[in-house]
């Protein structure tokens, strides 16, 4: 939740401890303002719950597994869940609970590193973009053009073919195909915010433009962006299923809820499980955080207040 | 489709009443009536009910907006008539001229074909060119230079004040009894406002011209009272979804009665006269609305009752029993 | 010369703009334009929509560079600007406090956080909003208040130099009429000059004391605004005079029949000076 955190902070007017421009000075109690608004939006708390649960599963769970989760029990295999297996075992006789547990820090952590990578090449690119304008602005429009032009699945394929199989490719397939979409946003972003009037009156007064940058641009363009990118975790969670599922992504035998519904599919008739489980565990966490990224775009709007949720 | 002119009002509003779905009572209890020809100004400030008041009248509130009341219009009842019967009712009975001219127009669309798609609305009369030459007729009326290469421009080839001129032809096209005016000049400079608001009351007189009626009634709705003043025959003053007085224009101004009106005209600005005076405070919430009179809290001349109680009626053209009982 | 205009007459113009043009590719906005604004001094630029007011505004202030010809501004000039839309003008998500103490952060040097409050709370007293929650939000306050709050945000640094670009054309006239009040209240107190655009020049003229007619990019006319309305040369003063004769009119004119401009028999509106200028009762203050 790396990113949103920072974004929380600077949309809250308040500096970063690094910041070089100076925050007014805020009253303890305005400081986690959008803080406190968070926790007071019901479907967002519950939405954070769930991502932390998940986020926590990642983490800890591997090192608390009951089973190996690569470990292959042929006799064990297809299993219904059991006292020694509380959800059954796979085709491999794999324990599912240790393989979903295990599976959990793959999939969601290529996500935020998914969604991280691309934000941190779309605000570099983005932010130049917009500000500098000119030819610098032509020349990163015209290569985001010409890669919105390929297709993102033909893009991803060639470069499994070319580089092989693995987690790290998924995760620069994935960052290469939304970085455009992206940068494209931000620059649109960074553009309309330079043009608004308090923007124009910041300068008349005397401010020097990266002050009023650092004031005025970033913490829109960053609470923007955090919805967005909270949001988006979702439909990244499942695209690494997706390709994972297609076998372009983590190869066997690690772990990871996409290619587990790939394992589970030819025995679905019978062993169900084998595909719900890390359904429902993808359907779980795509929901969390389309809730929380819901719930910043309402913390982030300033005419919300509580109990006016889904009042769009 | 016509109700015959002569006699009945054109528009009559009885005890109108509107609510919006979060519980804002926008107008409460408006009677009005425009007479065939007259010009009616409804003169109020934000949030006085005015634009509320003439969505009512065409029917064109949100459906979850409560509606209390009735609206007679050329003899049809607003809203007790069938929605196919309302939409005829816009356009050919009463047109519409908002405040956005820009917003009126299809920005895709050449500003004579969008008069042009005004007419055939409404009436039989087939597309071709009779009906461009008769379109580009009434844009030379209207006092459009060159009106046939105008008219075949796009909409952002025109400026505000003509483009607003194009909406007056648009909304008269097909001769209703009624054109409303919503703030109609709100956007444009004040010089190119008076232009359009004596533009709009030369054609409720030119498109009446060649036939026997009565020119139309305007309701003419605005926050300017000097601008009101340019057209209109009465006046009525709005505040907080009522009306507070009501009268022939130049007595209203000439010698306002209500306290409200009495502000309004204070803060005309009238040169040699230093700046105008303001008017303090702020308009009450209206979720509900205070009992009694809504102005009494800005009043100068108020009293206890006057916040208690229900609002005061109209009595002889004021709705200030004050007034009233000083002056009896 | 009297010190009609305020203060120091003799002292160093806050402005100088020396044959001014400005282009926007093909389009010329401002045609050789040459201005001083001295201290005190209050000027209304008047005319149509695209007629380089805005764009003359614009260079005063040093946000556009012109495309030839020379501004400049006395060292130390403080400047506020007051803009059309109060609501737009002001960053939603920031509270009153933070919004008004903005101009305060750029000062060298840096004045601390109480002094920024106090500052601040002097500014909101002196555009009557002195008791209103410093948290509170943009979207809680009225256009009015909005607009007040733009303005205290204009003050708060003390300017020599307030720039106005049509202060009151999104207001209720009632509304309009005590920002325009404040505004001749804390020019007089500070003493700063003022250049307000208006395309209605009743609204300016009795907060002015020089008018500048402006035309196709060009300065037409410029004098007081008793005079400019009162005896038009340029053919857009004219029109500009007939609009406000017609306003101002406390009555209507006679029932229509084909518009056409002021005649002779039109009715002059009460309040009009028949022959030379008036001193307004609560127009700008000259000092004795």
């Amino acid at each position: 939740m790396a990113v949103s955190e920072s974004a929380i902070e600077a949309t809250a007017g308040t500096a970063p401890a690094a910041a070089p421009a100076a925050a007014l000075a805020a009253p303890g109690a305005r400081r986690f303002r959008t803080l406190r608004r968070l926790l007071a939006h019901r479907s967002g708390v519950l939405g954070l719950a769930g991502l932390l649960l998940v986020a926590f599963v990642a983490l800890v769970g591997p090192h608390l597994t009951p089973y190996d989760p690569t470990e292959v029990n042929i006799l064990e295999k297809l299993q219904p869940p059991s006292a020694a297996h509380p959800l059954g075992t796979d085709y491999l006789g794999r324990d599912l609970l240790s393989r979903t547990v295990d599976g959990a820090h793959r999939s969601l952590g290529t996500a935020v590193a998914v969604v991280g990578a691309v934000l941190a090449v779309s605000i570099v690119f983005g932010c130049l973009a917009g500000f500098a304008g000119g030819a610098v602005d032509a020349t990163i429009m015209r290569v985001v053009d010409v890669k919105l032009g390929l297709p993102g699945l033909v893009l991803s394929l060639a470069l499994v073919g070319t580089l092989g199989p693995s987690l790290g490719t998924l995760i620069l397939a994935l960052t290469i195909a939304q970085a455009p979409w992206y940068i494209r946003l931000i620059r649109t972003m960074v553009l309309r915010e330079r043009e608004r009037p308090y923007v124009l009156v910041a300068r008349v007064h005397g401010a020097p433009p990266v002050a009023v940058v650092w004031r005025h641009v970033i913490p829109a363009v960053a609470g923007q962006l955090a919805v967005l990118a909270t949001l988006d975790l979702g439909s990244v969670v499942l695209a690494v299923a997706g390709l994972s599922f297609l076998g372009l992504g983590v190869q066997p035998p690690a772990a990871e809820w996409g290619a587990m519904l790939n394992d589970g599919r030819i025995t679905f008739a019978l062993h169900p499980l084998l595909m719900v489980v890390p359904g429902a565990c993808i359907f779980f966490t795509v929901l969390c955080a389309n809730l929380c990224g819901d719930a910043l775009r309402d913390v982030l709007d300033p005419t919300w207040q509580r109990g006016r949720e889904g009042r769009r | 489709m016509r109700a015959p002119a002569a006699g009945g009002a054109v528009l009559t509003v009885r005890d109108l009443h509107v609510t919006y779905a979060g519980g804002v009572q926008a107008l409460r209890g408006i009677d009005l009536q425009v007479a065939p020809g007259e010009t009616l100004a409804v003169v109020g400030e934000s949030g006085c009910g005015k634009s509320t008041l003439a969505t009512a009248v065409l029917r064109l509130l949100p459906a979850s907006a409560a509606v209390r009341g009735s609206v007679d219009l050329a003899g049809i009842d607003v809203y007790a008539c069938p929605p196919g019967a309302a939409k005829r009712i816009r356009g050919q009975i009463a047109g519409l001229v908002v405040q956005d001219p820009m917003s009126a127009f299809n920005p895709v669309m050449r500003v004579g074909e969008h008069v042009v798609e005004a007419r055939r609305l409404h009436s039989r009369q087939a597309a071709g060119q009779a009906l461009w030459d008769w379109t580009v007729g009434l844009l030379r009326e209207l006092r459009i230079p060159e009106p046939e290469r105008r008219a075949r421009q796009y909409p952002h080839e025109w400026s505000g004040g003509m483009l607003q001129r194009a909406a007056i032809a648009a909304a008269s096209v097909n001769r209703p009894r009624l054109l409303l005016a919503d703030e109609p000049t709100a956007s444009l400079d004040a010089s190119l406002a008076v232009d359009v608001v004596l533009g709009l009351r030369e054609r409720l007189h030119t498109q009446a011209r060649g036939a026997d009626e009565a020119p139309a009634a305007m309701l003419l709705i605005t926050h300017q009272l000097g601008l009101a003043a340019q057209v209109a025959d009465r006046l009525a003053v709005m505040y907080a979804g009522r009306v507070v007085e009501v009268g022939a224009a130049a007595a209203v101004i000439g010698r306002p009665r209500h306290p409200y009106t009495r502000a309004l005209v204070a803060a005309m600005p009238r040169p040699g006269a230093g700046l105008p005076e303001p008017l303090e405070g702020e308009l009450p919430p209206l979720t509900p609305a205070p009992p009694g009179c809504a102005f009494s809290a800005r009043c100068r001349l108020a009293q206890a009752a006057c916040a208690a109680g229900p609002p005061p009626p109209l009595v002889d053209g004021v709705a200030c029993p004050v007034v009233t009982g000083a002056a009896a | 010369m009297n010190g009609a205009h305020g203060a120091n007459d003799s002292a160093e113009p806050v402005v100088r703009l020396q044959d001014v043009t400005v282009r926007y590719g093909k389009t010329l906005a401002l045609d050789g334009v040459t201005l001083d604004v001295r201290p005190a001094e209050r000027i209304a630029l008047v005319g149509d929509s695209g007629c380089g007011k805005t764009t003359l505004l614009s260079v005063v202030s040093g946000y556009r560079t012109p495309t030839a010809g020379t501004v400049q501004r006395r060292p130390g000039t403080r400047t506020g600007l007051l803009l059309q839309d109060p609501v737009a003008s002001l960053n939603p998500g920031w509270t009153l406090e933070q919004l008004v103490a903005e101009p305060l952060r750029d000062r060298t040097p840096r004045p601390d956080r109480a002094a920024r409050r106090a500052a601040v709370q002097r500014a909101l007293s002196e555009v009557r909003l002195g008791g209103l929650d410093l948290s509170r939000l943009p979207h809680e306050l009225s256009v009015g208040q909005c607009q007040r709050v733009a303005l205290a945000r204009a003050l708060v640094t003390d300017p020599t130099l307030l720039l106005a670009d049509e202060p009151t054309s999104a207001l209720d006239p009632s509304v309009a009429a005590g920002v325009l009040r404040l505004l001749d209240a804390v020019l007089t107190a500070t003493g700063a000059a003022l250049l307000v655009v208006s395309h209605d020049v009743l609204a300016v003229a009795p907060l002015v004391h020089r008018m500048l007619v402006i035309h196709g990019g060009r300065v037409v006319e410029d004098g007081r605004p008793d005079d400019l309305l009162a005896r038009p040369a340029h053919a857009t003063t004219r029109r500009l005079a007939d609009t406000a004769h017609r306003l101002a009119a406390t009555a209507p004119l006679a029932p229509a029949g084909p518009a056409g401009p002021a005649g002779p028999g039109q009715p002059v509106a009460a309040g009009w000076p028949a022959g030379g200028p008036t001193v307004a009762p609560s127009g700008p203050k000259r000092s004795t």
